[in-house]
Parts: structure tokens; sequence; C-alpha cells
């Protein structure tokens, strides 16, 4: 009640402009405050009663807690949180939802959303392991003793060994069953191996509570424990041979797990992005068609007529001499915080400025980093030494100041060195982080700085639209291969063809997507974030609503969450506990 | 930022504050509105300015280990611009304070008011004294601004000039050259300059190696020129460090003592820490307190039948060791006994959740060396031998883990004391980082007040096993302070433990290693029993007055987070607090 209306204050203050300068001091500062006290209190006490459970239930000892990011982990442990979960499921049902200020409304919808995505995915993860479970029926053997030492009962140790050598003898005979087993499908035998892996450090965490303290159990164990860690050792080489490896379905050589459209579907909604694979893949190649006909446009400006690839060659070879790089980020970022300033788009704390931090990608990093990451720091990369010819060469090229011109600013101010610093200050209970908050706003920023005439000239220009293509042809090339429309080599060839990347960098992006731990919606966050973020601007800012710094400033001191709770924040929207994602934010750029 | 605001909103939000309470109570009973924070502008000004200490604090130091975006860790060298830095952080701060309306804060928040200025003050105070402990290795660091003004240039990228570089940290080399020389002459270093000395010595080749790592190889001038000069610039001054380490003999004990503080910062740290007492008097109220324990000793051990001789007693209770193997059973039986009497006697709320998680561990061997008795806090950790342990390190172990002794401390670890502590901490106040020992020990050795006044124990051996732990308190009091004022060496400290509390000398030994050689807070070994005996005046004050039940008080005191005791006491009695509060609480009898 009371934060609602100081909300409602403080926008009413800054959609009519100041009434009097103290009071808007005030409620600006007051805006900072958390929204409420029922979510912040809950939230807190949730995320401390989750790890506290999650260190308690893990299998192993004290440092390996192992599955610790899953809703699940052992049998046990999944139960466990599950009912962590519904405890809390009813904790927020038991909250008035209608009394709480808008702001957490939109909190009370997301918590809620991952409680219940968490079960669900607890559940899948069940369904799972009772399909192996037969693999498995010497289980309580040990996870009876785990339970047992958890609260430090001496076990019978004659029995013990007993019962742990029976699992070795089982252990026997279901390997060989499995050897004639035909084969199991890959998220069976991912679930074996975790399970494997659970059991056995349950087993050493057992083991080394009692070995050595317990005489009687120090004479029996060490053997027996020892071969059945071993016959587990064994078991896992069984499975991981019964895995359909898949074959890589081109000369890319890339082996990857197409989720499918009824996942992508389902993680968009989690998202709360409301179009269709289909539908952002369009968008996408509307985007891309955009930026065509403006590279073409750069190209003639310099000369190549048609030949944008040509353009693009002389814009690369605009790279600078070894040594001299830290000083053209400097620039870059300079030039970037005085645009911004000098058209007053954003408050930039003084410390945020200050305390950025720089430093040098080491050559190891720079094989699947080939341009500069960012954060708290910039990491740059460039060539050492160390590197061939031709590495360095494409680092310098892909790493010209054009190229660089278009992303410092994205990874440090107003990007993600500006959303961590602000999310350790604001709302710092909320941990509702996606891509397409994270890189979504990052990449909002390369569109706006281009509406509003950053770029110098049409190398810029190139520079820019280099990454803005990168970003399009992310959401086509991962949709279609999650899709299973297209193969990785297809996704490289576009890359390179399309975007103009070295061909070495398009099969390391095309690589880290498929095969590393990027989650299948990370690449096309970017854009689709990105167009969110345009598309409140235009509502709020464009109509006049709000200037581009109070519309900044507001979101930038809201901490991660989906775009789409952030417009039913700042339009103040009705938002119902089931809220689905109704937003068509997408209008294509104009030519 | 403008945080100043009129009296006349405080009062709506105050309101509005009421509207809140009534309706969530009303409406749904769930929401404990007493768990929310007291007020916005605190946590919001205190969560603030210890994200900007991180930030500054891993900007100014100096890189350790390979860069990875959050590479900056450990223990950070200080110098002058990082010291010039911090305390204009800390003004700044006082300066956002100062613009708070402190009249218009809730009470409890008064408090945080209070608590932040005190830190941010004492901050300063100690910036101080690190630029004197500077000042006093200066000499031997000639070229320190050298280094870090480089430094300087590389947080930003500049590209240096690579002759002058090499030139410059050729000359540092020359000049560690002959410094070494002048230190291997010199052997009136004090403590505390060999100490600082290593300190500075480290950061110069932190800082060093940060700036090398930065352009070497990627700087083609840098490379070619500084490559070998850095390295063996750095091998020198590695090697300079180490001559100072050795500057320091351990004594017979193998304790390299640090430098006793001294009356003053004593008196300085007791104020800080909000207890009004000068340390003679502490150690006399240590004194007293240890002549009741003597005195409760002799009934023990009369009613065992050891007459007087209550070592005696001490030893008999000693052999009730349990079997190896039996441990962890008579830890859980004690735990079980200790939970129960807590919620026979209703004494406070113990969340069900807690119960179920509290972790136990066994201790390894090594850390045995210097834990000769269980710890405790999320996990208990129990001591107890291994078969690799050799024969009298076996006996000792089990004999000072006795079921007696491990009687009086089994809650001091767990629930209600420091497991409690640690849950209640992460859920309560989360904002609040103002952890004391005399809080955080006091909390835990108050109960073994209050159980013993509550005949927890009845029989001799488990008074005996609460006695000796108490005693021990009592001469954490006065070997601390004896040492620090100068008084005692850490052998009469020794010497002490054994004669007076009955500490196996070996376990005395491992007991002062920590406190008298590391740079630890003087006071902490003295937070158990004054601490505790602050929370005790303050039941005694509050529930044995009739003014709180008792669950009443304890469920109150435990979800306000770590502080001084006398702040947690101006919020339990609803104290009126001015923006100087001056610690005035004497609670001894």
């Amino acid at each position: 009640m009371r934060n609602k209306k100081i909300v409602w204050i403080a926008s009413a203050i800054l959609f009519m402009g100041s009434i009097s300068m103290p009071l808007n001091a005030q409620a600006k500062q007051e805006a900072l405050y958390v929204p409420c006290e029922e979510m912040p209190d809950l939230m807190t006490k949730y995320n401390a009663d989750y790890g506290s459970l999650v260190r308690f239930y893990a299998p192993g000892a004290r440092g390996f807690w192992g599955r610790t990011n899953d809703p699940g982990g052992s049998p046990e442990r999944r139960a466990r949180m599950t009912k962590l979960r519904n405890d809390y499921l009813a904790k927020l049902e038991k909250l008035d939802f209608n009394s709480l200020p808008q702001e957490c409304k939109a909190d009370y919808v997301l918590f809620k959303r991952d409680l219940e995505m968490e079960n669900a995915e607890a559940k899948e993860q069940e369904a799972v392991y009772q399909k192996i479970k037969k693999w498995f029926p010497f289980s309580n053997n040990i996870y009876s003793y785990l339970e047992l030492r958890r609260r430090g009962h001496q076990p019978d140790a004659t029995k013990m060994a007993k019962e742990w050598n029976d699992v070795v003898v089982q252990l026997k005979t279901l390997k060989t069953q499995l050897e004639e087993t035909t084969t199991l499908a890959k998220d069976e035998v991912e679930e074996a191996l975790l399970v494997i892996t659970d059991l056995k450090n349950s087993a050493e965490n057992v083991y080394s509570f009692y070995n050595g303290y317990d005489p009687l159990f120090t004479w029996w164990m060490p053997t027996v424990y020892e071969e059945m860690d071993k016959s587990f050792d064994e078991y896992v080489k069984t499975f991981n041979n019964k895995v359909d490896k898949g074959k890589p379905v081109d000369e890319s050589g890339i082996v990857g797990n197409p989720v499918g459209r009824e996942e992508l579907m389902k993680q968009l909604e989690y998202e709360m992005i409301d179009y269709t694979p289909e539908e952002l893949i369009k968008l996408a190649n509307e985007e891309f068609a955009w930026c065509d006909a403006e590279l073409l446009k750069a190209s003639q400006e310099m000369g190549f007529g048609n030949d944008w690839q040509a353009a693009q060659e002389k814009v690369k070879n605009a790279y600078v001499e070894p040594g001299k790089q830290p000083e053209l980020i400097l620039r870059l970022y300079t030039e970037a915080v005085d645009f911004l300033k000098k058209n007053d788009l954003i408050t930039l704390p003084p410390l945020a400025e200050e305390v950025w931090g720089m430093g040098m990608m080491s050559p190891e990093r720079q094989l699947v980093n080939p341009f500069f990451t960012g954060g708290s720091s910039i990491s740059i990369s460039y060539p050492t030494d160390a590197m061939t010819y031709e590495q360095r060469m494409m680092s310098m090229r892909g790493n010209n100041p054009h190229f660089s011109m278009a992303t410092v600013h994205h990874e440090l101010l107003a990007g993600h060195n500006l959303q961590g610093f602000m999310n350790s200050r604001h709302r710092t209970y909320r941990n509702f982080g996606t891509p397409f908050w994270t890189e979504g706003w990052a990449l909002y920023w390369e569109l706006l700085l281009w509406d509003k005439g950053f770029p110098q000239g049409p190398e810029d220009r190139i520079g820019m639209l280099f990454w803005h293509m990168h970003r399009c042809a992310r959401i086509i090339f991962s949709l279609n291969y999650h899709l299973g429309k297209w193969t990785p080599q297809e996704c490289i060839d576009f890359l390179v063809d399309r975007v103009g990347h070295e061909r070495a960098n398009a099969e390391g992006e095309v690589r880290r997507s498929f095969v590393g731990n990027y989650p299948p919606l990370y690449q096309l966050a970017y854009l689709t974030g990105g167009r969110q973020f345009y598309a409140l601007h235009k509502e709020l800012v464009d109509s006049g609503k709000m200037t581009n710094k109070e519309f900044h400033d507001r979101i930038i001191t809201m901490n991660a969450m989906p775009v789409e709770m952030i417009k039913a924040i700042m339009t103040d929207q009705k938002i119902s506990k089931n809220y689905k994602a109704k937003w068509k934010f997408y209008d294509p750029p104009k030519q | 930022m403008e945080v100043l605001r009129s009296t006349k909103t405080i009062k709506m939000r105050g309101t509005f504050i009421g509207a809140l309470l009534g309706l969530v109570t009303i409406a749904s009973g769930f929401a404990q509105v007493a768990d929310f924070v007291p007020c916005q502008e605190m946590p919001y000004i205190m969560e603030n300015f210890q994200a900007d200490s991180r930030v500054l604090d891993n900007f100014y130091s100096p890189s350790t280990g390979s860069f990875y975006g959050f590479g900056r860790r450990g223990p950070s060298a200080s110098y002058p611009e990082k010291l010039e830095r911090m305390d204009r952080l800390y003004k700044e701060y006082l300066d956002k304070l100062g613009a708070l309306d402190f009249e218009a804060l809730s009470q409890e928040c008064q408090v945080d008011y209070i608590l932040l200025k005190r830190d941010l003050n004492e901050n300063l105070r100690q910036s101080q004294v690190e630029r004197r402990e500077l000042d006093s290795v200066a000499k031997w660091f000639p070229f320190s601004d050298t280094v870090y003004d480089l430094f300087k240039l590389r947080r930003r990228g500049i590209q240096p000039d690579a002759q002058q570089v090499a030139k410059e940290w050729s000359g540092i080399f020359d000049q560690i050259d002959s410094l070494k020389t002048m230190l291997k002459e010199s052997d009136d270093l004090s403590v505390l300059v060999i100490r600082k000395a290593t300190d500075v010595g480290n950061g110069l080749q932190q800082a060093l190696a940060d700036v090398h790592g930065f352009y070497n190889g990627y700087d083609p001038m840098f490379t070619w020129w500084t490559s070998k000069t850095y390295e063996d610039l750095d091998a020198s001054l590695k090697e300079y460090t180490e001559l100072f380490k050795q500057k320091q003999t351990p004594d017979k004990n193998g304790i390299v003592s640090r430098k006793p503080v001294g009356r003053e910062e004593l008196i300085r740290l007791l104020e800080y820490q909000m207890v009004p007492y000068t340390p003679e008097e502490l150690t006399k109220i240590a004194n007293e307190e240890f002549a009741w324990c003597e005195k409760e000793m002799l009934k023990a051990s009369q009613e065992l039948g050891f007459g007087n001789d209550w070592k005696a007693a001490l030893e008999f209770v000693k052999e009730t060791y349990v079997p190896p193997g039996k441990q962890p059973e008579a830890i859980l039986d004690l735990y079980e006994k200790s939970v129960a009497f807590l919620k026979k006697h209703d004494l406070v709320t113990i969340p069900p959740l807690e119960e179920e998680v509290w972790g136990m561990y066994m201790m390894s061997p090594e850390r045995q060396r210097t834990n000769a008795f269980f710890t405790g806090g999320t996990n208990i950790t129990i001591s107890y031998p291994t078969n690799t342990m050799d024969h009298e390190f076996k006996m000792m172990s089990m004999r000072g883990n006795n079921p007696n002794f491990s009687f009086a401390t089994v809650h001091h670890e767990l629930i209600p004391g420091h497991n409690m502590q640690y849950f209640m901490n992460e859920r309560y106040r989360t904002y609040r980082n103002f952890g004391t020992p005399f809080w955080m020990e006091g909390w835990a050795l108050y109960w073994e007040l209050l159980l013993w006044d509550m005949d927890f124990p009845t029989t001799p051996e488990e008074k005996i096993g609460m006695l000796f732990w108490h005693m021990h308190r009592c001469a954490r009091i006065i070997f601390s302070f004896n040492f620090h004022m100068g008084e005692w060496t850490p052998q009469q400290c020794i010497d002490f433990l054994v004669d007076k509390v009955g500490h196996e000398r070996i376990n005395a030994e491992s007991e002062i290693r920590g406190p008298l050689s590391s740079n630890s807070n003087p006071l902490y070994q003295v937070g158990y029993l004054t601490g505790g005996r602050q929370f005790y005046a303050l039941k005694k004050e509050m529930v044995d007055s009739g003014k709180m039940g008792i669950k009443e008080f304890h469920d109150k005191a435990i979800r306000l987070n770590a502080m001084p005791m006398e702040m947690v006491r101006a919020i339990i009695t609803g104290q009126e607090l001015t923006k100087d509060f001056k610690t005035n609480w004497k609670f001894y009898e």
C-alpha cells in the first residue's frame, strides 16, 4: 500500500516534471527502495532455505555438494526440494496478491513461475529416473547408510561390509545385462551417469565419515569400499558405450542436440516471449534485410558499390598496431560515455566510471573468445607473440576499431558493466536474471546509439552493422538448428556468407552455441530482448511520456527480469497472478 | 545525492506502515511484519556502501592469479593512493549519513545509523594507523611509488614507454641489492616493521606481476625490453621479502609472537565494541568469576569424593570418554538432550528446518592439531582420534572430548548457539554486517550460563564439564589482557592455562598459538564471557523483571542479526538514542 502510493507519487513527478526540487530528489530516492516488504522477505528466506537443504541433502561430503543447480539431485533430495517449493507456493497463495504494489505483483508472478518451472523439471527428471531405476536395485544399500551417517549413528560394520559387497556382486551381473541391452536414450544415459555420481559421492561421504575413526569399520570396510568404487567406474564405462552418441550430421563434425519446436515453445513461454520460433525467424530476416540495405549504402559511400564484402574487408584492415589496442579501447569507451552524457541519456554513477577494470585475454581464452568480453572488467582480445601468424592477423582484423566501437559500450557503460554495478545496489533480492534482459539491454543501446547518430562515417556504420547482422543471424541459425531444419554446417556457411565472419570464428560460434553450455534461447535473446526494450522506449519516450534519462534510470535500478514485466511495471499494466505474455513488440525498422 | 526529507513525509510513511501492518495481519496472518526490515534508508545505504567498498577494493588492488573477469582476489596490499580513495569513500558515506534525518528514523534504524557511523570513523582511524605503519617501513621500499605509478597507468591500459620501464625496474633491482646488505646487518627491527615490510613486499610483487602480465606478449616493445629485467626483479624482490620474514624467530613453543597492542589500543577497541570497561576492570571481573568457578568446582569435587582436589576430579571426568566409533552418537545424544531441554522450558522458537539441516562431520587429523575440541556453526565438526594418530594424541583427544566436557558445548555450537545464529542471520535483517565476537560468542556462551542456572547439568560430572569451560572463558580474558598489556609472555599464558584451568599442555599451546601470533582481533577471546555477561544482564533486566517472556526475549534478540550487545539492549528496551551515542552500560554485578 505504502509503496504503491510512493511509486505513484514518484511516477507522477517523473511524468509531469518536477514540482519542486527537494520533493523530486526525495521521490527519486524513495523509488530506489524495495517496492514492498513481503516479496523481498519471502525470496530472501527461500534462497536461504534452498541453500540449507541443498547443502544438507547433498550426496557428497562438504565441498562436493553434487548437483546443486538442478531442481532434483538424488531421489531423496528431489523429493525434499519439491516439498520446499510447494511450501513456498503455499506461502505465496496466502499472500494477498491484490494488495501488493505493482512491482511486487511482478515479483510474485516471477517467483511463482520459477517455483512451478522447477517443479515441472523435477517431475521430468523423476520420470527419466523411473525408466532407469532398474539398473540400480542396490541404491538403498548406500543411501540408507548416508541417512544414518548424517546424524552420526554408528553402523554395524559386519553387516555393512556384506551389503556393500552385495553391490559389487550385483554390479557384475547388471553390467553383463546392460552390455546385452540395446541402446538407451541419451537422457536415460545422462541420468544414469548422474545417479552413479550421486551414489559414488554418497558412498565416499559415508566412508570418510567413519573410516579411521571407528575401529570395526576401519577393519571391515576399506577393501570392500574400494572395490565397489572401482565397480562403479566400470559401470560408467558400460553406460557410456550404450549412448547413441549421434553421428555428426555433416562435415562440420559438430554433434549437438536440437531440442525441437515443443521445447522451444515452452522456453519462450517461460521467458515471456509471445512469439513462435517461425515468427522470430521472420522477424530476424526482416531486420537482416534492413541491415543489407544499410550495408550497401555504406559500401557505396566508401566507393565499393554493391560489393559490401570488399568494404567490410577494408574496415577489417583498419586495425591498430600491437601494443596500441588498450588505448584504443579506452578511447572508444571515452567516446561512448561522452556521447551518453552529451545526449543526456542516462545517469552514470561516477563510481562506475572509476572502477571498471581492464585486462588482456590470455591466448588460451582467445581460442574460444575471438572478441573482447565484458562485465565488471573488459577483457581485451588481441594477439601475443605466442600465437601463430594466422591467429594474430585474425585477431587484429576482427578487433578493428570500427567493429569495436559498436560493442565497447555494450560491454561497459551503459551495457554489462553498468548492469552488474546497478544490480548489486538496487532490488538486490531479485534473482530473475535472463539473457533477454542482460543481452537485450546491451544490444538495445546499439540500436539506440545508431538512431542517435553515434557512428561517424561509413566505416563505423559497417562495424555496427556487422554486429547487428550477427545478432539477426544468431536468431536465424540457432532456431533453424533447434527446429531440426539446418545442420551445423549450414549454420557456419550462413555466418560466413551472410555476415562476413572469418570461417574459424564462425565455426567457433556455432560449436559454442550447440555443444557448449548455452541454453537454446541464449543466442536469440540479444536482438529479441533488444527489440523489446526498443519498443518500450518508443512507447514511453518517443511518445513524450518520459525523457530518455528518466526511462533508462528507472529500468536500470529495477534489476533483471523479463522485459515484458518491466513494461508491465512501467506502464502500470494490469498484472494477474497467472500472467501470460501477450506483448507484440516488433515493428520492422524503416528503410 | 540529496537524501534530505521532511518530517511530514516520514509521518505519512509511518501511517502507511501502520496500515500495511494491520492489513497484512488481518488479511493473511502469514507475513511476519516483525521480520521485515525496520526502514528503507539504512538497508539501502548499507548495501550500497558494501557494494562500493567491494568494487573500490577490487579496482585498486593488483590482480592475483590469471585474469578472468573476477580475477582479483585475496588480501590486498594497501598503498597511499588506495588508502586515500577508501578514506574518500568513508567520508562520502559520513556525509550521506549527515544528510539523513536521524530523528525521523525508526529506533532500530537509528541503531544502524550509529553503528555505520561508528564503522566509518573506525575505518578512517585504521587508515591512519595503516599510514603510520607504511611510513615506518618506507625507507626499505624507496621504489614503491615508481611501481604503483605504473600500476595506475596499466589500469586504464595506457601504453608505457618500454625502455623507460626497463630502466626503472633495473634501477629498483640495484636498489634492492644494497638494501639487502643493509637489512642483513640490522638486528633491531621491531615485530611490527618486520610484518609490515613482508606485506608491502608481497604487495609490490603483485603490482609488478599485474603490470607485467598486462603488457608482456601483447606489446612488442614492452616484451622486448622488460622480459629479462622483470624476471630478475621479481626474483630479487621475493628474496628480499623473505629476508624480512627470517628476522623473526619463534620461541621454544614454536610461537612467533605478535606485538602486544598496549593499553591505549585496548581501550579504543573496547570503546568500539561498546564495552565501557577498562582492561583492568574486565580482568578483575574475570578473576572474580574464576573464583566463583573454583568454589563450584570444589563442591562438585567433594560430591565425587575427591575432597578439595578438584584437579583429581577433573582427571576423573576426563576418563569418562566413550570408545572410538561412539563419539558421533554421543554428540547426537547431547544435541537431543539440549534441544529437548530448550523445548521443555519453552526458551526459544526453533525453526523445524534448522533442526533438519545442521550437519555433522569428522575433523581431519591435520585440523585436529590446531582444534583440540569440536567446532560448530552450520556444521558440527567432531574432534576424535583416527588410527593414524599416535597413542598420546589419541588419548589426549578422547580425554578432552569426554561427554561431560562436550555436554557444555554441543548446544553452544549448534542450537541455540552458533548454528542458530548463522541460520537466523541468513534470514533476518540480512543487510546488517556488524558482526562481533561479543555477539557471536557472547550469545553462545550466555546459554551456558542460563542453562547452568536452570539446572541443565544434573550430575557432578556434568557440572565439572560446564565449569571447565566457564573457567576457560575467564582465563581467556585474563591471558588476553595480560599479554596485550605487555605483562605476560606467551609462555606465561600457557602455564596459566595448564595450572589454573587444568588444560592438557599441548591443548593450551594450540589455544594460544593463534591469538598470540596472528594479527587477529585482540578482543576475540574476551568476547565470550564479556558478551555472555551482557546478554545475561539484559535477560535479567527484561525477563527476570517480568517485562518480557523468556521465549519472546530470545526470539526477538536472535532475529536482529549481529551487533554490539549494548545496541541489542537499546532496541529491546526501546532506549532513546542520539546520533553521538556513547557506550555507558555497566552490565556486570
